[in-house]
C-alpha cells in the first residue's frame, strides 16, 4: 500500500499536524460554550462525561483486555463520594474529586484481585455481578444513614440540600465563580452561566482523563498492559508482573472512571440509585460508546461518544413526525417513540461488520494510503543522524534500548 | 471451535455452520425457557427476561461453561442459597441484597475454581 506522503515521527511535519489537531480541539471546547445554545451546551458536557467514562474503561478493555462490565459502579462511587461528602458533611465539591479518585482506586484494586485469576468471560461475570450489586447496595436500608437509600441524596437529614455548587440566593451559598480573582461566568444563578460552568468542569475532567490515559498507555506501563492483553501467558513469561498490572489498571481506570461519575452527581445536584449511567446501562452505554469510537485506541471513546450522545440528541423529538428531517420521514415516522435507541442498535450491528475495530480502526485501516507516519528509528535522539550500524556491536545495547525507548508494535498499533 | 476455531478450521471442520448451528439451538433451548418463564409470569413485558439472563449467567458461570449438568446443580444451589439466605436474614439481606448474596457465592466459587465448579481447566499454550 503506497502512501502519498510520507511523514517522519517528531519531524516538523509531524508536529505540524499536531498542533493543528490540537488548535481545532481548543477552538471547539471554546467555541461550543460561547457560541453555542444551552442546549447544545448541555449535551456535549453529557457527551464529555461519557466519553471520560469510556476513556477509563479503555484503559481496562481496550488496552489490557480485561472485560469488564462493573465500570457504572465505579462511576456510582464517584457519584456517591462526592453527594456524600458534599451534602452530610458541607465539602467544598472540588475537593471531592480527588476524594471520588481514591475511593474508585481501592475499590477497584479490590476488583482486581478476583481479575487475576478469573479470566474472559468469568471475568466479565463477577464485574456485571459489581455492576448489579452496587445500586443494590447503594438501596440498603442499613447503609441509608450514610446513603440516603433508595430516595438518594440529599434527604430531609442531610446538612446541604444538594450534591453539587450550591446555586442560589441566600447567605451561604455559591453566586459566582471566581478564580484568581477573575469572574468568567457572571452570576451562576442564571441557566446561561450556569450551563456553561458546568460544561468547563466536564471539560476538564474528560481532558485530564485523557492526558492520564494518554501518559499510562505511552508509558512502561501502557506497554506491560498492552503485552497482558496480547498474550498473558507470554508477558508474564517476559517478566510483566501480570498481578501488579492489573491491579494498577483496574485502580486507575476505577478512579478515572469516578471523575465523570462526580461531575454528574454535581451536575445533576442528588445521586439516587436509579440514575441510570449508575445501573447496569451505565456500564453498557461506556462498552458501546467504546466499541463503537474503536475499542484501544485513545480518540475511539471520544469519536464514540460524540456520536452516542448527537444521534440520541438529534432523534430526540423524532417521536413527532412533524420534525423528522423530509427525506427520512417515511423510515421512521411509524416510531411512537424516539428512535435513537434503535438506530444506535442498527448502527452497532452494521458497524461491527464492516468496522470490527470501531471507527477510528477503519481510520487507521485506510489514512495510511493517504499520510504515513514513520516511527522513529529505534533507540535514538531524533535529531541526531542514523549512526552507521556496527557488526555486531549493538547486540547487548539493543535489548536495553528497546526496553527503554522502543515501542513493541509499529505507533500506529498502539495509539 | 471453542478451544481453537482456526486449527479446527485446518482440521476440516466448517466452523461457520457449527456456530450457526449452536446459536440456533441456544436460542431455540433459550426461547424454550422463556415460554416455561411467561407461563409462570402469566404476563409478558420487555424487561421481563432481564433477571433470568443473569440468573442464568450466573447459575451457567458458577457450574463451568462446558458442563450442562453443572448449570443444572449451580442453578439449583444459588436459587436455594439466596432464599435461605434473604429468608433467614431479613433484617441484614432481605430483598434488595438477594441478588449481592447470589453473586457472592459465584465470585467466591470462581476464585477458587475459575473455570467454575464443573467445567474443564484450560490448559494456555504460548
Amino acid at each position: 500500500m503506497s502512501s502519498m506522503v510520507t511523514i517522519r515521527e517528531g519531524g516538523p511535519a509531524h508536529w505540524a499536524i499536531r498542533i493543528a489537531a490540537s488548535v481545532v480541539v481548543v477552538v471547539v471546547l471554546f467555541a461550543i460554550p460561547t457560541q453555542g445554545s444551552n442546549g447544545l451546551i448541555t449535551t456535549t458536557t453529557e457527551a464529555l462525561t461519557l466519553m471520560a467514562a469510556a476513556m477509563a474503561l479503555n484503559l481496562v478493555l481496550g488496552y489490557t483486555g480485561q472485560i469488564s462490565i462493573g465500570h457504572s459502579a465505579f462511576y456510582g462511587v464517584g457519584a456517591y463520594t462526592t453527594g456524600i461528602l458534599v451534602s452530610r458533611w458541607g465539602w467544598s465539591p472540588w475537593w471531592t474529586f480527588p476524594m471520588a479518585f481514591v475511593m474508585a482506586f481501592i475499590v477497584g484494586v479490590l476488583v482486581s484481585f478476583p481479575a487475576s485469576r478469573i479470566k474472559g468471560v468469568y471475568l466479565a461475570l463477577v464485574t456485571l455481578a459489581l455492576a448489579l450489586v452496587f445500586p443494590n447496595l447503594m438501596r440498603w436500608p442499613k447503609l441509608a444513614w450514610l446513603t440516603g437509600g433508595g430516595a438518594g441524596l440529599p434527604n430531609s437529614s442531610s446538612q446541604v440540600n444538594t450534591t453539587g455548587f450550591n446555586i442560589g440566593r441566600r447567605e451561604g451559598q455559591m453566586q459566582y465563580f471566581e478564580i484568581f480573582g477573575w469572574n468568567p461566568f457572571g452570576d451562576l444563578r442564571s441557566i446561561d452561566a450556569k450551563t456553561p460552568f458546568y460544561y468547563w468542569i466536564a471539560a476538564v475532567v474528560a481532558i485530564v482523563v485523557y492526558l492520564v490515559c494518554r501518559g499510562i498507555v505511552k508509558s512502561r506501563a501502557g506497554r506491560s498492559m498492552i503485552a497482558v492483553r496480547d498474550n498473558e501467558t507470554a508477558a508474564a513469561v517476559m517478566g510483566v508482573n501480570v498481578v501488579a498490572t492489573k491491579a494498577l489498571v483496574f485502580g486507575i481506570s476505577a478512579g478515572l472512571c469516578a471523575l465523570p461519575g462526580s461531575v454528574t452527581a454535581i451536575r445533576i445536584g442528588g445521586v439516587s440509585p436509579d440514575i441510570a449511567s449508575l445501573t447496569i446501562l451505565g456500564s453498557l452505554t461506556f462498552l458501546i460508546v467504546m466499541v463503537i469510537g474503536g475499542a484501544g485506541s485513545l480518540w475511539g471513546p471520544i469519536i464514540g461518544a460524540m456520536l452516542f450522545v448527537f444521534i440520541s440528541d438529534l432523534t430526540g423529538t423524532w417521536a413527532n413526525d412533524e420534525s423528522i428531517p423530509g427525506l427520512l420521514r417515511p423510515f421512521f415516522a411509524w416510531s411512537k417513540t424516539p428512535p435513537g435507541g434503535g438506530i444506535f442498535a442498527v448502527l452497532l450491528i452494521a458497524l461491527m461488520f464492516v468496522a470490527p475495530r470501531g471507527i477510528v480502526g477503519v481510520w487507521k485501516q485506510y489514512s495510511p494510503r493517504l499520510v504515513r507516519v514513520v516511527p522513529r528509528p529505534v533507540g535514538m535522539n531524533p535529531r541526531t543522524e542514523p549512526p552507521v550500524r556496527e557488526a555486531g556491536g549493538g547486540s547487548s545495547a539493543a535489548p536495553a534500548a528497546l526496553l527503554s525507548t522502543a515501542t513493541p508494535t509499529p505507533k500506529g498499533e498502539i495509539e | 471451535v471453542a478451544s481453537n476455531a482456526d486449527s479446527s478450521k485446518l482440521a476440516g471442520i466448517r466452523t461457520n455452520t457449527v456456530l450457526m448451528v449452536s446459536w440456533g439451538l441456544a436460542a431455540a433451548i433459550g426461547a424454550l425457557g422463556g415460554v416455561v418463564f411467561a407461563g409462570i409470569n402469566n404476563s409478558v413485558s420487555l424487561g421481563l427476561m432481564f433477571t433470568v439472563f443473569i440468573y442464568g449467567s450466573a447459575a451457567a458461570t458458577l457450574g463451568g461453561f462446558d458442563s450442562p449438568g453443572g448449570a443444572v446443580i449451580a442453578g439449583l444451589t444459588i436459587g436455594v442459597i439466596e432464599n435461605l439466605v434473604a429468608g433467614y436474614a431479613q433484617v441484614w439481606v432481605g430483598q434488595s441484597l438477594k441478588l449481592g448474596v447470589a453473586f457472592v457465592v459465584v465470585v467466591v466459587v470462581l476464585m477458587v475454581k475459575p473455570s467454575g465448579l464443573f467445567g474443564t481447566q484450560k490448559v494456555e499454550r504460548v
